[in-house]
């Protein structure tokens, strides 16, 4: 990835802060453009409460996608966080409309689509699966949160959470996951 | 497909997890996907992998999202102290220069018969001339010399020696540069001794034909001129005004 060198000071700086799980530079970041996402979210229908949040949204993707290492620096990040608030704005108010629309005319499901009960069982799963995620405590939680979301390899993870090598990761993950497998069964059951 | 394939290969070893992520290659996704159309259990396994990983994936999120909520408001109630601080500071500064503002004027109405404190910009008491700021005063109190229309001398006896003040008019604009204010409260003065006594230069922006002065020798370091309807006091570093050489 080539970095325009104009934009070399200020971004990579935080980019990097980022990269290193810098929250104070996300919260610079949320303070540099809320101005700007306060008036893309109140000049379509939002509100104030609506601009933070979808600024709060954009923001996590960006952690995410640099923690990920699937960032790619083409513009200055301003740039991309209206880009992407605007995304999920949008995405928002559509899905509003796409909800209105199908309470008024709920007999126009797709045959395709899952059934409601399906999805209601999905919901019900993926929270248990946050429920059970706070639940887990650490290692575990910050073992499964880096293989899962933030997408490392088995040797990034053992050199950030100071495990002798990769196969040792590949086995406590994999009894991570089984604890987290039963504490989602446990809630579940409970439901 | 490859043929040598177990019913369940799927299901083997992290090949489901492999597939949720798009971590196969490209022909064995195809060959998932294929196989995921015959096998319902393979589908259903796959459905829970899903879960997890969106469940997981959904909880770092909220997580980082939380987090990052609790550092906002942790800034900005630290913003919201300092701004409080710096309110107060700025009050407290407000409230001060007020007090001294408001001393500073009532000084001058206080101090009817003495002249008061001026700045001295040289407090050289040598031969040498001195600027000096004079300062506007409010006096009752009545001149009992002579007012001259015109640019004058004035004798000045003490005891048994007479000296004279002799008072000069130039315009602001002969002022030097680094002399000049907008005050209106301030006339700045060139002292000078000469052979006789005193000589003062006084810069204003008056029509000469409208002059009127007289001076008064409060003491040996004060004296108060008389110009047009102005009364100027001045403090002068002693031996200055004093008539005895």
């Amino acid at each position: 990835m080539q970095t325009p060198f104009f934009f070399l000071n200020n971004d990579t700086k935080l980019i990097d802060a980022i990269r290193h799980g810098s929250e104070e530079a996300l919260v610079e970041l949320f303070h540099q453009n809320r101005r700007a996402i306060h008036s893309l979210v109140c000049r379509n229908q939002g509100s104030e409460e609506d601009a933070e949040d979808i600024l709060q949204e954009a923001l996590v993707i960006l952690w995410e996608n640099i923690q990920k290492g699937t960032f790619e620096y083409r513009a200055k990040l301003s740039t991309y966080i209206y880009a992407t608030a605007k995304n999920i704005w949008f995405r928002r108010l559509a899905q509003h409309r796409r909800e209105v629309r199908t309470s008024e005319d709920a007999l126009n499901v797709a045959v395709e689509d899952p059934t409601p009960l399906e999805e209601l069982e999905a919901n019900e799963r993926t929270y248990a699966v946050q429920k059970a995620m706070e639940q887990i405590g650490n290692p575990c939680r910050e073992l499964l949160l880096l293989f899962y979301w933030e997408e490392q390899s088995m040797e990034e993870i053992a050199l950030r959470l100071g495990f002798a090598n990769a196969d040792t990761v590949k086995s406590k993950k994999y009894q991570c996951k089984k604890l987290l497998e039963k504490l989602v069964k446990n809630l579940l059951g409970d439901t | 497909m490859n043929e040598s394939k177990s019913k369940h290969w799927a299901l083997e070893g992290d090949n489901v997890e492999a597939y949720v992520m798009h971590r196969l290659d490209e022909k064995l996704m195809q060959e998932f996907s294929l196989h995921l159309q015959q096998c319902r259990k393979c589908r259903s396994k796959v459905q829970q992998e899903k879960d997890i990983q969106v469940g997981i994936r959904r909880f770092g999120r909220w997580e980082i999202k939380h987090r990052l909520q609790q550092q906002i408001r942790r800034d900005r109630n630290r913003r919201f102290e300092w701004t409080q601080v710096a309110s107060v500071a700025a009050a407290v500064v407000i409230v001060v220069v007020a007090v001294f503002t408001l001393r500073w004027y009532t000084d001058i109405g206080q101090h009817k018969t003495k002249s008061r404190e001026i700045s001295i910009k040289q407090d050289d008491v040598s031969q040498r001339p001195l600027w000096i700021t004079g300062r506007v005063i409010i006096q009752n109190r009545t001149f009992k010399g002579t007012i001259s229309e015109q640019i004058s001398s004035f004798n000045i006896t003490q005891g048994n020696i007479t000296k004279t003040i002799s008072i000069r008019h130039a315009q602001l604009t002969d002022l030097p540069p680094s002399l000049r204010t907008n005050d209106e409260s301030t006339i700045q003065t060139l002292f000078e001794k000469t052979s006789k006594g005193l000589r003062l230069t006084l810069y204003a922006d008056v029509p000469e034909q409208t002059l009127k002065t007289g001076v008064e020798v409060i003491s040996a370091e004060s004296l108060i001129v008389y110009f047009r309807d102005k009364q100027i006091a001045y403090h002068i570093p002693g031996g200055w005004v004093g008539i005895t050489n």
